[in-house]
């Protein structure tokens, strides 16, 4: 479980800044952080890491301080998927999914093992694939990687940021279908950040909307549609609903 | 070209001597300027805010130039290897951290984001992102490196430190293209082979990671990286070996220096000769050291043990005595002054003189019915005089004569002392500064004005030496004592002549010197 209370970040040159606020996300569910740019929501991933730390407010996972934990030690036991590059181009598929494993220093061969498990289970056939370098894959091919890193972590937290941000709809779609698929069977603790409603709407257990660095609402797709606590959430998710009424042609 | 052929027949064991010699300056510097230049340059790539000044003060480095750069290391570090390596580090380095700074700063920071949020730490991104992506602009700067540092070796022989410019340098003062193409062409093929290897090793690496992904099958391409990686480092190792071999034989060993002219060389050759038939001494020879300043610096540093002088040279040069004196009072001064500030001596000189000789083609001389120095002064705002660049700066050079004579050309031009006396006879220069004993005064029937006013001290030419060795080595200064007074000034002449115009050795000439005087089978007294 991870807990936020009472968490501000701000920066001195910078717009995403972040005001006071808590969320509790429990073990196995997938929160989509919804919002534009500069709304702080990829701010909010980066406190769970450490890669930023809160100027007030805590952090806590699984109980305790982030600041307690190893800086280091405890991003290597979270998975983290990026939006543009996250693959190391110098390194081959498979070396680009050990990255973590063997900063870790663990056993090679059962992690060897393991990371080609995982590329089939993003779809890449590993005989095809796990001797390719970044630069010979298409976008979503990459992103699989990504995931596949990710998972062959063994982490049970995902932090994933705008990850299927630059993908065509079809392959995203494909990626999105692939990742429910895959949380069905793992049950992982997923924070998902996206700017896209439906991608979020689509993904996520709960839904947290995030503007100017404040909560607007947290809660269920269809709490925020039919429920909206703000002028800003109902206009957010009413202009989609009225422009496909729209083509309907009513 | 059939001199060619015999040159190389004749300096061929000579030529691999200083190729090694070249090998190890270049290797072990750029070696070195790796090293040192990685450190700084991923330092610079941290601390952004130093990066300026220390890229200032680098860049500076570089554009010392060459002999500068000796000129400055020569009183901090003395003659020989290390200050030649030295300098050649620092013009190194340049590359090097550029590249290694362009390369590490030219990296996406999303990338080095990224590797932060996988979890690695500073060091473990270094070295196994930043450092890999910026290997291939990092070798671009390494082999620019090398390269300069083949170049910049040729002049490591102006301080001792040998290798391929001690041809170079030889070759010029002597008038011999021949001697310089052998000094030049190799260097200029070991700078294009060097680069070549570099750029192999660089691509066996870079493809290294492309088949490392071959599931680690094909693992031939790194394996001929490695070999090819050892096969360099193996040369300079060698180069290493046998040069340190060669300097460290366990008999004695006595350094014999010159300065870069064809006299200095001829007469070193005659001491060398002797002390090699007469002693079981080892003689290590330093010739073409750039001045008298860096040879007396030698000397006092315990870094050569003796070398011809002129007694003149010492009295102005070293000192800096202005008054004219008789030449054996001259000697005697000179010799006493020289015990009780240098703890240095004199022999007895070798039986001729070599003053500065006012040159003048016959034409000119005819045209003007010159004969005496004093002459030159109604027609010299006509005249365009040149000498050695040494001569300029000397209490006994120009800048003295002009006023003794009350000169004033309408031009003055600084060349090398063997290119001298070809511009005066081609014209471009009308009078020079020469030696009086260059055999090409008579061979481009050159005339030589008197010095009237007695400007110039005498120059007996003579030995000087370390005092320590009469205690050390007492029987290479008995040696060394048969050689005073048996050189008269047409017999230096004639040697001078046989090495500028006919090309042959100085070794030779003086090895025949000393057979034709019967030096090789005198018995040496002992001391």
């Amino acid at each position: 479980m991870i807990k936020l209370d009472q968490v501000a970040k701000s920066y001195e040159h910078r717009y995403d800044a972040l005001a006071p606020l808590s969320l509790e996300i429990p073990t196995g569910e997938v929160l989509v952080l919804l919002g534009s740019s500069g709304s702080g929501k990829s701010t909010l991933l980066k406190l769970i890491n450490r890669l930023l730390e809160p100027d007030e407010g805590e952090v806590r996972l699984q109980g305790r301080l982030v600041q307690d934990y190893d800086a280091v030690t405890l991003r290597r036991s979270i998975g983290y998927v990026f939006q543009g590059i996250g693959l190391l181009p110098h390194l081959n598929v498979l070396d680009n999914v050990l990255t973590v494993p063997r900063l870790r220093g663990d056993e090679e061969k059962p992690a060897r093992g393991k990371a080609l498990d995982w590329l089939a289970r993003v779809q890449l056939d590993p005989d095809r694939y796990s001797n390719r370098f970044p630069d010979e894959l298409s976008g979503g091919q990459k992103q699989r990687v990504g995931v596949a890193r990710a998972l062959a972590t063994g982490a049970n937290l995902l932090l994933m940021d705008e990850p299927f941000g630059a993908l065509d709809a079809i392959t995203r779609d494909e990626l999105q279908s692939m990742l429910l698929q895959l949380q069905q069977e793992l049950e992982k603790t997923v924070v998902f950040v996206t700017h896209d409603l439906f991608e979020a709407v689509r993904l996520a257990d709960r839904i947290v909307v995030l503007h100017e660095g404040r909560i607007e609402q947290i809660g269920t797709a269809p709490e925020l549609i039919n429920r909206p606590a703000t002028s800003f959430v109902e206009q957010l998710f009413s202009k989609p609903l009225q422009a496909l009424d729209e083509l309907r042609g009513r | 070209m059939g001199s060619a052929r015999n040159i190389l027949a004749e300096r061929g064991p000579e030529l691999i001597e200083k190729l090694l010699q070249h090998l190890f300056l270049t290797g072990v510097s750029t070696a070195i300027a790796v090293i040192i230049g990685l450190i700084i340059g991923v330092l610079l790539s941290r601390r952004p805010r130093i990066q300026g000044p220390v890229m200032a003060i680098i860049n500076a480095l570089q554009t010392i130039p060459s002999l500068a750069m000796l000129a400055i290391l020569l009183p901090l570090f003395g003659i020989g290897t290390l200050p030649a390596l030295i300098a050649l580090i620092l013009y190194g380095l340049l590359p090097i951290v550029r590249n290694t700074l362009t390369g590490i700063d030219g990296l996406p920071s999303e990338l080095l984001e990224a590797c932060e949020a996988l979890g690695f730490t500073n060091r473990q991104r270094l070295l196994q992102v930043e450092l890999p992506l910026a290997l291939p602009t990092i070798m671009a700067g390494v082999r620019t490196a090398a390269v300069i540092s083949v170049g910049v070796a040729t002049l490591a022989a102006f301080i001792g430190a040998g290798g391929l410019g001690d041809f170079i340098v030889r070759g010029l003062a002597v008038n011999s293209n021949s001697l310089v193409l052998l000094g030049a062409v190799p260097a200029a093929m070991l700078a294009l082979t060097l680069d070549r290897l570099l750029h192999l090793v660089e691509r066996r690496l870079i493809k290294r990671r492309r088949s490392a992904s071959q599931g680690g099958k094909n693992s031939s391409s790194p394996r001929r990286a490695a070999a090819l990686m050892a096969a360099l480092l193996t040369l300079v190792m060698i180069a290493s070996l046998l040069t340190w071999q060669m300097s460290s034989d366990p008999r004695s060993t006595i350094r014999v220096a010159s300065k870069n002219f064809t006299e200095q060389y001829i007469l070193a050759e005659l001491m060398a000769q002797m002390l090699e038939r007469h002693t079981d001494l080892v003689v290590e020879r330093k010739l073409s050291l750039g001045s008298v300043h860096v040879v007396h610096n030698a000397l006092l540093n315990n870094e050569v043990d003796l070398y011809p002088e002129y007694t003149g040279t010492a009295w102005r040069a070293i000192l800096g005595q202005q008054q004219t004196l008789d030449s054996a009072t001259t000697f005697e001064r000179v010799r006493q002054s020289y015990r009780d500030r240098f703890a240095l001596n004199w022999l007895a000189p070798f039986g001729y003189e070599n003053t500065y000789a006012i040159l003048v083609t016959a034409e000119l001389a005819r045209k003007h019915s010159l004969e005496n120095a004093s002459d030159l002064a109604s027609i010299s705002p006509e005249l365009v005089m040149g000498f050695p660049a040494e001569f300029y700066e000397r209490s006994d050079g120009f800048p003295a004569l002009r006023n003794a004579y009350g000169l004033d050309f309408a031009d003055t031009a600084e060349m090398d002392l063997g290119l001298l006396y070809r511009a005066l006879r081609e014209g471009r220069i009308d009078v020079a500064a020469g030696n009086s004993t260059d055999g090409r005064i008579a061979a481009f029937n050159l005339v030589m004005l008197k010095d009237d006013r007695g400007f110039f001290p005498p120059y007996d030419a003579a030995m000087v030496f370390r005092e320590a060795l009469t205690e050390t080595h007492p029987e290479a200064i008995e040696a060394l004592r048969e050689l005073t007074g048996r050189i008269d000034t047409d017999a230096i002449r004639e040697m001078n002549r046989r090495v500028d115009q006919q090309q042959q050795s100085a070794a030779s000439v003086a090895a025949d010197f000393l057979r034709q005087e019967g030096l090789l089978e005198i018995k040496i007294s002992p001391p």
